[in-house]
């Protein structure tokens, strides 16, 4: 299993609305592949479908070898949605630990990843505060804990970085780095160019359509263009 | 996973229940509010209608065994005596004009008016030598009839007050002597014993909808409920776990009701109080899987909270529990026989006056047990098929 996410010919309609068509994609185990492209271009729908939350309409996928959809997989999977998904009357430990029992985690194990995982988005001083006190930025920190708690092998972020400041996702992106390192995959979605620009591969999707796929300094060497930015608006272009 | 993932829901719900004051508080005062406000609105019968007495009774002579010479009798004065005095407060007026003026201006709700050979006839209808060319010999009483509940009080207790009256010189007329009243159950069974268990269940399914419903558009419109879905939770964990709890608080909520009931208003309960728990939390689980199935209907919480009238108002009125399912029009009957509360408000009556246990009231039980089979059952199939887990491979 080199491939740990294969989709061939998916395609999602909603009614008229084509919200993925005819995506082809291979992420190798270890990368962290970025999807970029504007509002409502069908990246959360295609991080859906790769969960098992939508059904696609046609085409088919894999993820970490089994073919889509298929519960064996949730517990080697992280997912984090776009919407904070918490619950709001719980403290920040109490969410920790109930995540951590749902994936049967051990009472040891879920005291050590409560540690770690908090000490990575920095909310130890908040742990027994309420969630739904926090600021927004530290619900989506909370949120990106609640996925990693299981040490998952592939991770589907679906924009984890919103309404956080610069300094903690920079110590994000070097985590991701690091779980790349030892062989997790990693499958982001963004809007932030500085980010795409350290993902290994960017897929850039324009109205449910992959419009190109590769490195960024591949893109912009392709293109021409001094930046990563410029490659995007290039592309978008092209396809006009 | 199972039963591990379930204790965590369980566990789960009951701490954001618990951060949440005013639904802990919604959980702990509402059952004493409603026992509150329906034992002290319904328990009690009219008290102190003014009633008028115009007495024109010319009375009666008769001569007693150990008196010499005739006496005079006046019936209408033993029926006034059997009259109790706390339900009709009676004010006595010469005139009946002036009397009926009072009733018609609404300052007083029945005049009783004794005519004046009253005393004569009444004798004569003992000794059952009546004679039906007499004037003025029938008791009138002139109602206010627009308020019912009243005017059937006046009514039933001046009839009261003759048929003792007629027992007190004639026994052998007693109207105990014809009906032989035996009280297979329920002696001295007040109407708060008749409704008590109605109000118990009609709590559970107000705080189990309400509850169940808010909880599960919650957890999908947050997200939440996507999480647990691309985790190893299975759609029957979700569902057992928010059985647990519910089941849970039903059953803190029943105990509090009997306890209160009991303390107050001295409610009759004859049979287990284990049986008639295991009944409520049967029910609250039906419920709670009704909650589940609706809460998929609703976008947001808004629109959630709608159906809570939409259950509470039929349970209220055509289960059986202040009227009883007799009194409704035949082509409603039916609909009276769909609503779950009914199965539950007749159980439970059943074990609290009669005391009987799951075998006379077995009807009722495999109804209840059904009903929570059936919607726990779909609401499980409802969210593998919301989850995508129809027909999900497994290796």
């Amino acid at each position: 299993m080199k491939n740990v996410v294969v989709t061939k010919n998916l395609v999602k309609k909603f009614g008229d609305l084509t919200a993925v068509d005819d995506l082809n994609l291979e992420i190798p185990k270890g990368e962290i592949f970025g999807f970029i492209g504007p509002n409502g271009s069908g990246k959360t729908t295609a991080i859906k479908i790769l969960c098992g939350l939508l059904k696609p309409t046609s085409g088919e996928s894999y993820v970490l070898g089994k073919k889509i959809p298929n519960t064996s997989i949730f517990p080697r999977i992280g997912y984090m949605p776009q919407e904070t998904a918490l619950y709001l009357d719980l403290t920040v430990k109490q969410t920790i630990q109930f995540f951590g029992e749902i994936y049967g985690l051990s009472k040891d194990a879920i005291a050590k990843r409560e540690e770690e995982m908090l000490d990575f988005v920095d909310l130890k001083a908040r742990r027994n505060e309420i969630v739904d006190n926090l600021s927004g930025g530290m619900k989506h920190r909370l949120s990106l804990a609640v996925s990693l708690i299981h040490e998952p092998e592939l991770l589907l972020l679906d924009e984890p970085t919103v309404g956080v400041d610069p300094e903690l996702r920079s110590s994000f992106w070097s985590y991701f780095k690091d779980l790349a390192s030892k062989g997790v995959t990693v499958l982001i979605t963004t809007h932030y160019m500085d980010e795409a620009n350290r993902c290994d591969r960017v897929g850039m999707i324009r109205l449910g359509k992959l419009v190109a796929v590769g490195s960024p300094a591949h893109m912009k060497e392709e293109t021409g263009q001094p930046s990563l930015e410029d490659a995007f608006l290039w592309y978008l272009r092209g396809e006009k | 996973m199972g039963l591990r993932v379930s204790v965590a829901i369980a566990k789960n719900i009951l701490r954001q229940i618990s951060h949440d004051r005013r639904t802990v508080g919604m959980i702990v005062m509402m059952p004493l509010m409603f026992i509150f406000l329906f034992g002290y609105t319904f328990a009690g019968e009219p008290e102190n209608i003014r009633t008028i007495v115009v007495n024109q009774d010319n009375g009666v002579l008769i001569s007693l065994p150990n008196i010499s010479g005739p006496v005079t009798l006046y019936f209408s004065e033993a029926v006034l005596d059997n009259i109790d005095t706390n339900k009709l407060s009676l004010e006595y007026v010469d005139d009946l004009d002036d009397a009926l003026e009072e009733v018609e201006d609404g300052q007083a709700w029945a005049v009783i008016h004794f005519p004046l050979n009253f005393s004569l006839s009444l004798q004569q209808r003992i000794l059952g030598t009546q004679n039906d060319s007499m004037p003025d010999t029938v008791m009138t009483l002139h109602l206010d009839g627009s308020n019912s509940q009243v005017a059937s009080s006046i009514v039933a207790e001046v009839n009261g007050a003759i048929f003792e009256t007629i027992e007190e010189h004639n026994p052998d007329l007693s109207m105990s002597s014809l009906i032989n009243t035996n009280h297979v159950y329920g002696e001295n069974v007040r109407f708060i014993d008749f409704f008590a268990p109605g109000i118990i269940g009609l709590i559970t399914t107000m705080i189990t909808i309400i509850l169940t419903i808010v909880a599960f558009v919650r957890e999908r419109t947050n997200g939440t409920l996507d999480r647990l879905f691309v985790s190893p939770a299975q759609p029957s964990d979700i569902v057992m776990g928010y059985t647990m709890t519910f089941s849970l608080i039903a059953l803190f909520q029943s105990i509090e009701l009997v306890a209160v009931a009991s303390l107050l208003f001295n409610i009759a309960f004859v049979g287990s109080i284990f049986f008639a728990l295991a009944l409520i939390v049967i029910y609250a689980i039906g419920i709670l899987g009704l909650g589940i199935l609706l809460s998929t209907l609703a976008k947001n919480e808004f629109q959630a909270i709608q159906f809570v009238p939409l259950i509470f108002t039929p349970s209220i009125l055509l289960a059986g529990i202040l009227w009883p399912i007799e009194s409704m029009p035949g082509f409603i009957r039916p609909v009276s026989s769909l609503i779950p509360l009914t199965y539950l408000a007749d159980a439970l009556r059943s074990v609290m006056i009669r005391g009987w246990g799951p075998i006379e009231v077995w009807v009722q039980l495999t109804f209840l047990v059904v009903f929570a089979l059936l919607t726990i059952g779909a609401s499980i199939v409802l969210l593998k098929i919301k989850s995508n887990r129809m027909g999900f491979r497994k290796k």
